[in-house]
């Protein structure tokens, strides 16, 4: 279900060439044609760039190709589509791509809020710098059950399980595309892709030649700059260097405590060499350091006990990769990655360091006539210290060493060729955590003419432990008895959480309708086992000495209620997504998408101590829906429109919510472009999730205007 | 966040999306005989060529006469040509196409593709009656005489231009195709 491609988690999508800086119109002519666009047969083309062609080799749609301009066909990359695996393309998944063109036109600051452009993705902004993110359910402010990967790197932290978001970025303008898939993704992209992968991909170097620079401000976004450049020589080596820095206020806190302002620069380059058309090296690297205030509870055994209080989280971290990928033949090539990562976070209630030293193979090979093999391995260490500022948050021991080894292997077996395709494999791997764990899975695919698609999955996948719920101790205060001992609750460390588990069944349909009407719908019914839950561990005793060790004192002898980090919840979600597209006229899209979800979670006997099923259920949306409008008024106006709603999350104190964000930009003669850009247009506030302690945060409304400028 | 596009790039990204986004779809409907997607895109640039460029009237037998696109030896394009120039017109000219083979080219071609594996291409350009734009493949065509060459260019079809070659035989490109060109030659 993966591509071979510029990612150590290929991508799903190929690169293409340079987005049109113009227009996105054809993105929906293209769509109307899809069907006809036999691109997987493109995406095998030969390796030389000679015009012996195989004919055999490549298709493409001449309805489509002859509306496109000169400059357009210009652009058409006839070759790298050739690097992607055509088994890639032939897997039945539920993908939404939203591209790079979609994420510059939505007026779109941060990475999560740009996720709210794909069907199935739920995106509630907490405060300021932090989104609560989640596939088909589940969302939390972690995305636990999501993988996400920037270029091949996951960005998925051991510590907590799950993704700070705040801290995944890059230069907005350099991201090739975000491939969203919905679903178990464990066969292929690892653990802890059990709702969903969120796979970030950026351009390569050659896409970014030359200077771009822009600069803003609005009444959110207080001020941001960003500047890249690139250049390249005649042997296929080409790079770029690029900065970032932002500033953005608060949200509106009815107790004008407005803790949440953020601010923060990023750096980075990239560099990308081909001395043979089949073989490309890449080295990438950013850096980044950022502070942004948030509210906290803390707590410890000795006053001030439970308290909450405002500060900055300082995050600041930097990563390297080095990929090298090498095509033997159009069914035959390899891919070897190495990345290092580092994040550093101090916040205000406790602070980690981690490392992350990670090495990735990958290789394609035809095994018979009708069988592409996809396979690949995969280690990586993650040396973690852990910084105790209270001692009722402390992990212990806090120097750790997490580990993961896995391989997966997958077969594609064409059963009745082009219409029949059956994709089995599986993936096995073991972290420190875990025995060995396998994620199989099984899909097919059924196309019965040129406009329809049928597909169905069955995935099972897991999300591993994590130290949050294994080396984790988690202390409240609760009373102090008549004779002045206190007594405390403690999640304890749960050396024996297993991993959370899903199989999940999925089934889709795409269809086009007319030339320039397009349809995709999927449906799921996921079943899970072993989800996380809080649970009361025994009755309450008297404990004399903390189990583990701290930096302050120890505590006074006290009463304790012992509860651990468990599995005690397990359920069923169901649901579907539907993602209509038209294209009324060439230089107008309209895009919709309509989202529903049914989580039905249950707990075995015992106590819930915290995270209960409706909890959990009443933290994400049962209906979402968008609608897009994208049109280019001529080639120098651009105006975009959309509208969300999202129906209430009563877990997290959010009623439903309707509103619209706009943009509109001016390009002016000389690479000089005006926009202006508003988001939360419809209503002054709105409450979207209440994540932070002490009560919910209000999302403003945003208005901003940049200057860009592009030589 | 917003950009400014550079002029030069406004093909469309989009399109390879959906169409990958399409493979991945649709991809095992696709019964592979047919043409690389680049001579797909050749065909295209065919078909636009007819509309950057300006032919003089003399290059016709009369008003209603096609406008002919003929291909020079083997053919490359299969039957996608003939889908791209399907509904298509010249000005007010119906637009056919022709495959000659390897017999001489006729005075009723406007636009001849001379393909790569021609001999004598040179003495084949030089002796063509004016009125006839010339399209071949890389940089030796233009030498050889030819107006107009594909050239691969960082994975892209590109042509060069001959815009010399391309006034003596009383063709007017516009600015537009000067333009879009990545080299141009007097």
């Amino acid at each position: 279900m993966k591509a071979a491609g510029p990612g150590g988690r290929r991508p799903l999508t190929s690169p293409g060439p340079v987005w049109p800086g113009c227009s996105q119109r054809y993105y929906v002519l293209a769509a109307a044609l899809l069907p006809a666009l036999c691109v997987t047969s493109l995406l095998r083309g030969s390796n030389e760039y000679s015009s012996n062609q195989d004919p055999n080799s490549q298709t493409a749609n001449p309805a489509a190709l002859k509306q496109l301009s000169l400059e357009q066909l210009s652009q058409i990359d006839v070759t790298t589509a050739s690097k992607e695996p055509v088994p890639a393309f032939r897997s039945p998944v539920a993908i939404y791509v939203i591209t790079g063109q979609d994420i510059r036109r939505s007026g779109v600051i941060a990475i999560p809020d740009a996720l709210r452009l794909a069907p199935g993705v739920e995106v509630a902004q907490i405060d300021s710098s932090k989104w609560s993110v989640g596939i088909r359910g589940f969302g939390t402010r972690l995305s636990r059950d999501v993988l996400v990967l920037i270029d091949g790197r996951t960005v998925y932290t051991p510590l907590f399980a799950g993704t700070y978001w705040e801290v995944q970025d890059t230069l907005l303008e350099d991201i090739d595309r975000i491939e969203v898939i919905r679903g178990p993704g464990g066969t292929i992209w690892g653990p802890n892709a059990v709702n969903g992968v969120i796979n970030i991909i950026t351009k390569s170097s050659k896409d970014t030649k030359g200077l771009f620079a822009s600069a803003g401000g609005g009444n959110v976004e207080q001020g941001f700059v960003n500047f890249r450049y690139g250049a390249g020589n005649s042997n296929g080596l080409t790079w770029r260097i690029y900065g970032k820095g932002f500033t953005r206020g608060p949200e509106y806190h009815p107790d004008r405590d407005n803790f949440d302002d953020w601010r923060g620069g990023q750096g980075g380059f990239r560099l990308d060499w081909s001395p043979k058309t089949n073989e490309t090296f890449s080295l990438q690297g950013d850096l980044y350091k950022q502070e942004d205030g948030e509210r906290v509870n803390a707590s410890t055994y000795v006053p001030p006990m439970n308290y909450t209080f405002n500060g900055y989280e300082q995050a600041s971290g930097g990563n390297v990769l080095f990929r090298w990928t090498k095509k033997l033949s159009d069914t035959n090539d390899y891919q070897l990655q190495l990345y290092y990562d580092r994040t550093n976070r101090s916040e205000p209630n406790l602070g980690d360091r981690l490392h992350a030293f990670d090495i990735d193979f990958q290789a394609r090979r035809k095994l018979a006539k009708r069988q592409q093999l996809l396979y690949g391995v995969e280690g990586r260490l993650s040396p973690a210290h852990f910084v105790e500022v209270a001692s009722g948050l402390v992990f212990s021991p806090p120097n750790r060493t997490n580990y993961l080894v896995s391989a997966f292997i997958q077969d594609e077996i064409s059963l009745v060729e082009n219409r029949l395709l059956l994709t089995l494999g599986t993936k096995l791997l073991h972290t420190n955590y875990t025995g060995a764990q396998a994620e199989p899975s099984i899909r097919l695919m059924w196309t019965p003419n040129q406009r329809q698609a049928f597909w169905a999955a069955f995935t099972h996948a897991v999300r591993t432990p994590s130290d949050a719920e294994e080396d984790f101790f988690l202390s409240s205060f609760l009373s102090t008895a008549p004779n002045g001992t206190e007594t405390f609750a403690r999640f304890n460390a749960n050396p024996l959480f297993a991993p959370e588990k899903l199989n999940g069944y999925e089934i889709g349909y795409r269809q086009l309708i007319a030339k320039n009407v397009y349809l995709d719908v999927a449906g799921f019914f996921n079943n899970y086992h072993d989800l996380f839950s809080q649970d009361l561990a025994g009755p309450t005793y008297f404990e004399t000495t903390l189990p583990f060790p701290i930096n302050t004192p120890p505590p006074p002898p006290h009463y304790l209620l012992p509860a651990q980090f468990g599995n005690s919840l397990y359920g069923r979600t169901t649901g579907g997504e539907i993602a209509p597209e038209w294209r009324p006229v060439p230089h107008w899209r309209l895009l919709g998408s309509y989202s529903y979800l049914s989580m039905n979670l249950s707990r075995v006997p015992g106590i819930a101590l915290g995270e209960t099923p409706a909890s959990v259920v009443g933290a994400s949306p049962r209906h979402q829906a968008t609608a897009r409008s994208s049109v280019d008024v001529s080639d120098k106006l651009q105006i975009d429109l959309v509208y969300r709603y999202v129906s209430a999350l009563p877990a997290v104190s959010a009623a439903a919510y309707s509103t619209g964000d706009a943009r509109i930009a001016w390009r002016f003669r000389n690479g000089f472009e005006l926009s202006a850009a508003g988001r939360n247009l419809l209503q002054p506030l709105h409450v979207e999730y209440t994540g932070d302690p002490g009560g919910s945060v209000w999302i403003r409304r945003s208005v901003f205007a940049t200057l860009a400028w592009m030589k | 966040m917003p950009r400014v596009a550079p002029k030069q790039r406004l093909a469309s990204r989009a399109l390879v999306y959906i169409e990958l986004f399409a493979g991945l779809l649709f991809a095992p409907l696709c019964s592979g005989a047919d043409v690389s997607l680049e001579y797909s895109v050749k065909a295209a640039f065919l078909l636009n060529f007819t509309k950057f460029i300006e032919w003089p009237a003399t290059a016709f037998a009369n008003q209603q006469a096609p406008f002919e696109i003929c291909i020079l030896g083997k053919d490359p394009f299969g039957g996608v040509i003939d889908q791209i120039v399907l509904g298509e017109m010249a000005g007010n000219r119906a637009l056919i196409v022709r495959r000659l083979g390897e017999a001489s080219v006729p005075q009723t071609c406007e636009l001849l593709y001379v393909g790569p594996e021609l001999k004598d291409t040179a003495q084949t350009l030089s002796e063509l009656p004016p009125g006839i734009l010339t399209v071949g493949e890389g940089n030796r065509f233009l030498r050889a005489g030819g107006m107009i060459a594909f050239v691969i260019d960082d994975r892209r079809v590109r042509f060069d231009i001959s815009q010399g070659a391309a006034e003596k035989a009383g063709l007017k490109l516009s600015a537009k195709l000067l333009t879009v060109a990545r080299l141009v030659s007097r």
